[in-house]
């Protein structure tokens, strides 16, 4: 009767099932969320986060067959986890819920230094281990030179915190010349739809990944030969993979050997292909300090 | 692809033809155009329902997106609003601005085109939850600006544990007070103390009034930064919060001094209390309020309600921004469909032109180009060129051409085969022609000079062919020309030659011969065979032949004069009597060529008047006066003189100078009758010749009969003279004529009789009224006993038939006497007069009317002038 109106001496069963049902999700979740109490069952269990750079769904079906390859090799169970946000997403790096995890490189550095997490492998896609940022505009723009995007509006994709979208694409632009509220910020869902809106002239220039314009899904969408790069930065290591700090060097160097000389079988081939990675390249931390540099340099954070 | 070819002949029915061809080609064309119209017409119904559409929802999208955002910024004026004032109006504004919000972005979720969008639904969805998070926030916000415990945490410290205090310690110092006062006011160390209190009293108030002045500070009620001047009201708050200690302690020294009463000792204490209680809620309300967080709606709004709506916001622009994005690629594909539907006019122009293009190049070469080939195999076979190939094709078309052109191409070969042999043969007897024959000669001559042999060339001419053909009609003629060919080919070798030449000429190439004997052979073969009966039509005839021969190389190298050579000879066997052969002589060229002189001669006499019309009386017998005059035609040769026509007759029937003479005479005898008539008053009959082939001429008489009636003579005065033969070969025709001559008054008169073949029923059944007895048969009587009863029998005959009988050339009395005896009629002759120019007859006219009155005859007999009209009953 803890759950009845004292006021009015009315009990709601709605009400009191609700908070029973929420009292025991809360009882059955807290196993989850404390993996530096972890339950005998989950004790040999490895939790891999992948950052929502696409749609929750679409994301579990991509890094399932890696997940399953590395549980095999490793022989122990690995659960894939996938957010629908970057806020649920951040708030688990926060909290260390994941063993390893997928992240862009400005989650990376801020993990690595608030939470410890520490790199071991980057991303290699279409053969690429690095990638820049690039501001593209229309050829028939008339745009030639940053300076001449200043009162214009620039979409970036993603949010505020996409590395080589937003941070990187700003840096591109304090570098010449223009700082923010030089022109107009808007967001796009990701930066396949930006440069697809500078496309459309909804916006003049778009920050985006310098390999965005050779995706079959914005080339099927658009004519990319009517985009130039207006600048582009230099070549910046590619997405990182890291492990929670307390995870045993043995452990690491094994997730880390397994991932990086997954191209060599065939099972590893096609959950990597299944990724729509061509390959997981062995990396280090001090490969982000360009990023770091970046970070600070347009965000004022010191990671 | 003649395989593919096959195919289609098999699967198609009438694909073979041109028709059939077209055909399926139209319905391709029509299926093509047809097919491109719908799906054209679906392609732009689909994209156009589908665009309006995604144009209405993306319409109410963009509604509710703006709603949204009107909303949000209705919301961001009306928490300012709650922020300053906390009035439930604001609240009440507040909640509404959240509602609406909500609902807007409701019916943002509701609209179809975003639920099947994944990206959109994710970005309402983050609104969603963004809206939630923000209403939750907000919610607070009000709890916390209508609290105002909650809405400055430092209020409920100065509440709750300051002004307590405060109002202790001023209480204590109030008891202190009273007790001094109620004690002994006059006592030294109780007046020190109840000034020492006063103070005391003075200051706490001072220090309560500063840290008034600090909260006002910090609730900006003064000009300059709030934390300026809660720094100098916090100085001195400590100023008199030291001041008040110093009290404090001289307090605290009276108290060991022992001047305090026990009342005075327990205020005291509480003084101490309630100021150590007082400053650590001071400390803490400094704490809290030098703070950002001094306010927490203040916080709240900067922590969390700020930067929500800020994501609100950023997400509200991604949503618009993905609306732009779709907009545009609408208007692209529109366009796009626009530039497509253009390229397809463009594409369908260019089918269009293609084919046409192909339609001509196919019609070439499936019909041009063979009609053209067949076209020039026609034009090679129409200059008989060989080698004339039509083309082969598959289209039915073409191939009937090609069947109907070879068809043709062999009816023509076939035609010209029998054009050829009509060209080269005679058409009645099969027998080559003159065409063939020219070419046969030139071959044989040839041949005669390879072979160093003969040739012998004969001319056969018919005789009196022209008489049966005349008299027994065309088809009997026709007839017997086939017999003769027959018989002639009976005549000579296979390796001989016989052609027609035309009419009734033949002609024989004798080939290889050694001596003229063999062609003489075969000329009296030829004679013997003609001259044995033909039986045509169950008649009788009998035909002979007159054969002119020439022998090559002897006479003639030439074939052309071969030819002439053997012509002359022929006509040299007919001047000899007919039904013999003549071979050719050097001598009888020169014949030939005096009488083409002749026509060249009498053709430039009617030219130059060389003629004359001489008259030649003829006497009545009983009274001896001219009755008639006979015109005759002679010929005044500037180097041979005057020649009768007699010798030149033949001529002029064969180069027709026959018909214009004729009339030439016919006019100057009606002249002449009427220079007679009305200069010697003799109106005289005037008798011309007329020859049997003028008198068959109908259109020659028509002329004749309207130059007479131009002539002013009554019809009765003329006389016209034909011969027995001009009967004979034509009757029924002539007799025509003569029953028109003689229904118009014109007399008929038989001159020569005898002479020639005559036929009783002839004489009897035509309108003869006069007989002239011909000369050679007056010549000998009375001497001769034969002519003289053929001439006496002549005239009973005429006599018989009621005829007038005039006898021709009688030059002697005696033959006169013999006349009147038997009865004649009339006489003409020397005896009486020559022909006489027209001058001279008028002068014999005179003479006789001088001599006899009226009369006149040189043998002094009496002439009764023949009376039109008169010679028959």
């Amino acid at each position: 009767m803890g759950f009845c109106n004292p006021l009015t001496g009315i009990c709601n069963p709605l009400h009191h099932a609700t908070k029973a049902l929420l009292l025991g999700l809360a009882l059955f979740a807290v196993p989850a969320h404390c993996d530096d109490t972890p339950t005998a069952a989950a004790e040999n269990e490895l939790v891999l986060g992948i950052f929502p750079r696409r749609a929750a769904v679409v994301t579990k079906k991509m890094f399932t067959p890696l997940a399953n390859y590395l549980s095999q090799q490793l022989g122990r169970p690995v659960r894939l986890e996938t957010t629908h946000d970057f806020v649920s997403f951040w708030d688990n790096v926060d909290r260390q819920r994941y063993d390893i995890v997928h992240f862009n490189q400005y989650h990376y550095v801020r993990s690595h230094k608030t939470r410890g997490y520490r790199v071991i492998l980057k991303n290699e896609e279409h053969g690429r281990s690095t990638i820049a940022s690039t501001l593209f505009v229309r050829k028939d723009s008339g745009i030639h030179s940053i300076m001449e995007l200043k009162g214009r509006k620039i979409v970036f994709g993603g949010g505020k915190t996409a590395m080589l979208s937003y941070i990187t694409a700003r840096h591109l632009l304090e570098a010449g010349g223009l700082h923010e509220g030089d022109y107009l910020t808007t967001f796009a869902i990701n930066p396949l739809r930006a440069t697809i809106a500078v496309f459309y002239q909804q916006a003049s220039a778009a920050g985006a990944g310098d390999v965005v314009v050779r995706l079959p899904r914005v080339r099927q969408e658009i004519d990319v030969s009517e985009l130039k790069a207006l600048a582009t930065s230099q070549p910046m290591a590619h997405l990182p993979w890291a492990v929670k700090q307390n995870m045993s060097k043995q452990t690491r160097d094994r997730v880390q050997n397994i991932l990086s000389q997954a191209k060599r079988s065939t099972q590893g081939r096609k959950a990597l292909s299944a990724a729509r990675l061509s390959n997981l390249i062995i990396a280090t931390d001090a490969e982000y300090d360009p990023h770091r540099e970046i970070i600070r340099s347009v965000l004022g954070e010191n990671y | 692809m003649s395989s593919v070819m096959d195919r289609l002949y098999t699967a198609l029915p009438g694909f073979q033809s041109l028709r059939g061809r077209y055909l399926y080609l139209a319905l391709l064309f029509i299926l093509l155009l047809g097919g491109s119209a719908i799906y054209g017409w679906n392609y732009v119904e689909n994209i156009s329902q589908q665009h309006i559409g995604n144009i209405k929802h993306r319409a109410d999208a963009s509604t509710s997106v703006n709603d949204i955002a009107e909303q949000i910024r209705v919301l961001e004026i009306a928490l300012q609003r709650l922020i300053l004032i906390p009035s439930k109006a604001n609240i009440a504004e507040v909640r509404s601005a959240l509602e609406l919000k909500d609902a807007a972005l409701e019916r943002l979720k509701n609209v179809p085109w975003v639920q099947n969008e994944n990206v959109l639904m994710s970005l309402a969805n983050g609104l969603s939850a963004t809206s939630g998070q923000l209403q939750t926030e907000i919610e607070r916000l009000i709890d916390v600006r209508t609290d105002e415990m909650q809405w400055i945490p430092a209020n409920r410290i100065m509440q709750d544990e300051m002004l307590p205090h405060h109002l202790a310690f001023i209480s204590a110092v109030d008891t202190a007070l009273d007790q001094v006062i109620d004690g002994s006011p006059h006592d030294p160390a109780q007046h020190k103390l109840y000034q020492l209190l006063v103070e005391l009293q003075r200051t706490w108030q001072q220090l309560v009034s500063e840290f008034r002045l600090y909260i006002s500070n910090r609730m900006g009620m003064y000009p300059g930064t709030p934390a300026a001047g809660m720094l100098a009201r916090a100085t001195n708050i400590e100023v008199y919060s030291a001041q008040i200690d110093k009290l404090m302690q001289k307090l605290a020294q009276h108290r060991k001094n022992g001047a305090f009463e026990f009342d005075i000792s327990a205020a005291y204490q509480d003084m101490q209390s309630s100021l150590n209680a007082w400053r650590k809620g001071y400390q803490q309300v400094d704490v809290i309020l030098a703070s950002d967080n001094w306010r927490t709606d203040i916080a709240l709004l900067n922590d969390f309600i700020n930067p929500l709506l800020s994501r609100f916001r950023e997400q509200l622009s991604t949503l618009q921004l993905e609306l732009s994005i779709n907009t545009a690629r609408d208007i692209t594909r529109l366009t796009q469909v626009a530039r497509r539907l253009s390229d397809s006019v463009v594409v369908l122009a260019i089918i269009g032109i293609t084919f046409v293009i192909s339609g001509f190049v196919f019609f070439n070469r499936a019909l041009l180009s063979p009609i053209g080939q067949v076209t020039h195999a026609l034009k090679k076979v129409s200059r008989s060129a060989t080698g004339a190939q039509v083309p082969e094709s598959s289209l039915k078309e073409i191939r009937d051409l090609t069947t109907a052109f070879r068809e043709m191409q062999e009816q023509v070969r076939t035609r010209e085969r029998h054009l050829d042999h009509l060209a080269h043969h005679d058409s009645l007897t099969e027998l080559p022609n003159r065409t063939l024959f020219h070419d046969r000669l030139d071959q044989a001559l040839l041949h005669a000079d390879r072979n160093n042999r003969l040739l012998g060339l004969m001319f056969l001419d018919l005789d009196n062919f022209k008489t049966i053909n005349d008299g027994l009609g065309h088809e009997t003629g026709d007839l017997l020309l086939r017999s003769v060919a027959a018989r002639l080919q009976a005549c000579v070798r296979k390796s001989d030659t016989i052609a027609r030449l035309g009419g009734d000429e033949f002609a024989i190439l004798v080939e290889d011969v050694d001596t003229v004997q063999q062609v003489e052979r075969v000329s009296r073969k030829v004679l013997d065979k003609l001259s044995e009966l033909f039986r045509i039509d169950n008649r009788q005839l009998y035909i002979t032949t007159s054969i002119g021969i020439t022998l090559y190389p002897q006479d003639e190298t030439d074939t052309g004069k071969l030819l002439k050579n053997a012509d002359i000879a022929m006509y040299h066997a007919k001047e000899l009597g007919r039904n013999q052969y003549q071979f050719y002589s050097r001598d009888m060229t020169a014949r030939i060529a005096e009488r083409i002189e002749i026509e060249d001669q009498l053709r430039r006499a009617l030219k130059n008047n060389e003629f004359e019309v001489y008259f030649q009386p003829v006497t009545n017998l009983e009274s001896g006066a001219i009755i008639s005059a006979e015109a005759l035609l002679r010929w005044h040769h500037p180097q041979r003189g005057l020649i009768s026509a007699g010798k030149y007759i033949d001529i002029l029937e064969q180069t027709g100078l026959i018909e214009p003479l004729t009339l030439w005479v016919l006019q100057k005898a009606c002249a002449g009758h009427r220079y007679f008539r009305d200069n010697c008053q003799m109106p005289i009959c005037i008798s011309i010749n007329l020859s049997g082939r003028l008198l068959r001429n109908r259109a020659f008489i028509d002329t004749m009969l309207s130059h007479f009636d131009d002539a002013d003579i009554a019809a009765e005065y003329l006389i016209v003279e034909i011969t027995e033969d001009t009967l004979l070969e034509d009757f029924k025709a002539s007799g025509n004529v003569l029953r028109t001559l003689s229904e118009k008054g014109i007399r008929i008169s038989m001159d020569d009789f005898g002479t020639r073949q005559s036929s009783l029923s002839h004489l009897r059944h035509a309108p003869i009224d006069i007989v002239k007895i011909d000369k050679e048969f007056i010549r000998d009587i009375p001497h001769e006993p034969g002519d003289s009863r053929l001439v006496a029998a002549i005239i009973a005959m005429g006599h018989g038939l009621q005829m007038k009988v005039v006898a021709e050339g009688v030059e002697k009395q005696e033959q006169l006497e013999f006349l009147r005896a038997h009865h004649c009629d009339f006489i003409q002759g020397y005896l009486f007069s020559p022909a006489l120019p027209v001058g001279q007859m008028s002068r014999l006219f005179e003479r006789a009317n001088r001599t006899q009155g009226g009369s006149t005859g040189k043998a002094g007999g009496n002439v009764t002038p023949l009376k039109p009209g008169s010679h028959r009953s």
